[in-house]
């Protein structure tokens, strides 16, 4: 994939002013390719070697550096051959790239013939070329030949003997004719490259938000953004005996995917003890200021679910740590509108796999403690209801009085109620009222009636009061 | 008098506890899930009492005695006819099982909220 020890070099050519006065002259190729170049030799972005770019040259000066591009590289080198011109047919319908000194009647000896670059590319030791042909093409004669939207064939021409090739072209059509000595059809911008200049700029090519742009992400970037501007070219790509993925370059503003969290932090945020939950929240608030974006962003989204969460205590300190934390990542969110000039704004970071965090002993200790402290009211209730009861029969056997067993249940909820309310000395009482009032009920309901619907009636209230303690526990809890 | 007294302070309680409902999820001591859970909870108190009033009832005797007509089993259906405090805090204790173990089961199967939409 991204092999730190693979060179990448770029030749990019472009030609907008031609001695031949029918070529008609064109506003893109020296914007394209001086963008292009700045991206692709930016260390940041494209990272590649050494990036050469060709404004306006000859004929001659053309194939030589063409040729000279393609010779004495290594096999795993990436070479980037880029043209921005006019691409004419000739009477055969071989394609020919025009270039300043072209003579539109002689084309095979002022051109860059496509079978030229072909061949060059054959003879190549390297395995990873890519062509990129932002070309208005055209039939060179057209009169009978030339029609609009004929097919120049890129398929066969560029295919060759070489392994490891990508051409990627703006179209395989022609959209100029001639008449007489003049090109007709719509002239168009250079869309195609001004769609892969964004796409690398803004990272927004990197589709699969891995930090890293890829010849298909970036291909398939490219081809959406075309069609969405101008109905008049379809960006092709084809593939030759290509192995891998090649990356052309980083994602300049990496919008990182959450990677998943620990497995025992996942489980003490989905606890449904409140202080398992929040337990978690430090080991988030960590997770959230640590160099790991991907963690971060997790951490981020998972903090966000706790602030909504039920419990006010919970929700209260993922706020906080919301609040108080800066994120190292945070959410997708649109990029800002493209700058004219190449300034990343950020080293690129790649997202790597979550690691286990060094601290997993503390946090599960954390969290077991956390554990045992809200299943204190459960305990409490449980115990004193149990207890409650214990106490009733034996004051009752004890004074033999149905008065003692009436008393020795509310006794047990009045001090269960008291010892469960932590904190202000009004939440001990409220508590200890609800449970001795509630737990009162049901045993004299029973008792004194012996109607069974009556002391179910008591035990479902008793019931309801008793449940409403454990829930509203977290919130009397005294702040740590 | 008493017997209707006592009632009316059940019933009281009651009210009062679902008076409280929107000032306490206003001021979030409770969630609407909370009280759900809650208000499941005391059914399941309930059932359970009911259980347990009905198995130490005379009519639970009668029916073990109806099913099990065996002379070896005389003791059993003895045993079941129990007195009425011992059936009374069996009652109230399997209330309490029923009751804390639902609520258990809803507060970790009951889900909080619906699962948030898939981030990019």
């Amino acid at each position: 994939m991204d092999n730190p020890t693979v060179q990448k070099y770029a030749l990019l050519i472009g030609n907008n002013e031609f001695d031949d006065a029918s070529l008609s002259r064109l506003i893109a190729p020296p914007l394209d390719i001086q963008l292009l170049g700045d991206l692709l030799s930016n260390a940041e972005i494209g990272g590649f070697t050494d990036v050469v770019t060709l404004l306006n040259k000859s004929s001659a000066d053309v194939r030589k550096a063409i040729a000279r591009f393609f010779a004495q590289k290594k096999r795993d080198d990436l070479l980037l051959l880029y043209f921005s011109g006019h691409g004419i047919l000739d009477d055969n319908g071989h394609l020919h790239l025009a270039v300043r000194d072209t003579e539109r009647d002689l084309l095979n000896a002022t051109a860059i013939e496509a079978s030229f670059i072909t061949g060059v590319m054959d003879r190549s030791m390297s395995n990873r070329q890519v062509l990129v042909l932002d070309c208005c093409q055209s039939g060179a004669f057209g009169r009978s030949k030339g029609v609009i939207g004929t097919s120049v064939g890129t398929a066969s021409l560029f295919e060759g003997t070489g392994y490891g090739r990508v051409v990627l072209t703006a179209t395989d059509a022609t959209q100029f004719a001639w008449d007489g000595e003049n090109l007709i059809g719509e002239a168009q911008n250079s869309v195609f490259t001004r769609s892969l200049i964004q796409g690398l700029r803004t990272g927004e090519a990197d589709t699969d938000a891995d930090g890293l742009i890829t010849l298909d992400e970036l291909y398939d970037y490219v081809y959406d953004k075309t069609l969405a501007e101008t109905p008049l070219q379809t960006p092709a790509k084809w593939s030759y005996k290509v192995q891998g993925t090649i990356v052309l370059a980083h994602n300049p503003r990496p919008v990182v995917k959450p990677a998943p969290l620990p497995g025992d932090l996942v489980q003490a945020i989905d606890s449904p003890l409140a202080g398992v939950r929040e337990g978690a929240i430090s080991d988030l608030r960590r997770l959230l200021q640590g160099s790991d974006r991907s963690l971060a962003l997790a951490a981020n989204l998972a903090l966000q679910k706790l602030a909504a969460d039920d419990s006010r205590r919970v929700s209260s300190a993922a706020q906080a740590a919301l609040d108080t934390v800066q994120p190292a990542a945070t959410p997708a969110t649109p990029l800002p509108a493209a700058k004219p000039f190449i300034e990343p704004e950020s080293t690129p970071v790649s997202v790597i796999p979550s690691q286990p965090e060094p601290e997993t002993v503390t946090r599960q200790q954390s969290a077991k403690d956390q554990a045992s402290t809200s299943w204190r009211p459960y305990y409490f209730l449980v115990s004193g209801w149990i207890l409650g009861w214990f106490l009733a029969l034996g004051l009752a056997r004890l004074f033999d009085s149905y008065v003692a067993l009436q008393l020795g249940l509310p006794l047990a909820g009045v001090v269960t109620g008291f010892f469960l309310g932590r904190g202000k000395l009004t939440s001990r009482l409220v508590m200890a009222g609800a449970l001795g009032i509630s737990w009162f009920l049901p045993i004299y309901l029973g008792l004194v009636t012996q109607i069974w619907w009556l002391a179910i009636f008591g035990i479902a209230a008793a019931g309801l009061v008793s449940s409403l303690v454990i829930l509203v526990y977290p919130y009397y809890e005294t702040p740590k | 008098m008493t017997t209707y007294l006592l009632i009316a302070l059940n019933v009281l309680l009651l009210v009062a506890l679902l008076a409280w409902i929107p000032y306490s999820i206003d001021h979030k001591f409770l969630t609407p899930r909370k009280w759900v859970i809650a208000v499941l909870a005391s059914i399941a108190w309930g059932v359970g009492g009911s259980i347990g009033w009905f198995l130490t009832s005379e009519k639970w005797a009668e029916l073990v005695q109806y099913f099990l007509d065996y002379e070896s089993l005389s003791y059993l259906v003895e045993s079941i006819e129990l007195t009425g405090y011992l059936s009374l805090a069996l009652t109230g204790i399997l209330a309490a099982l029923f009751g804390f173990v639902t609520l258990y089961l809803l507060l970790r199967y009951l889900p909080q909220k619906s699962p948030p939409p898939p981030t990019a």
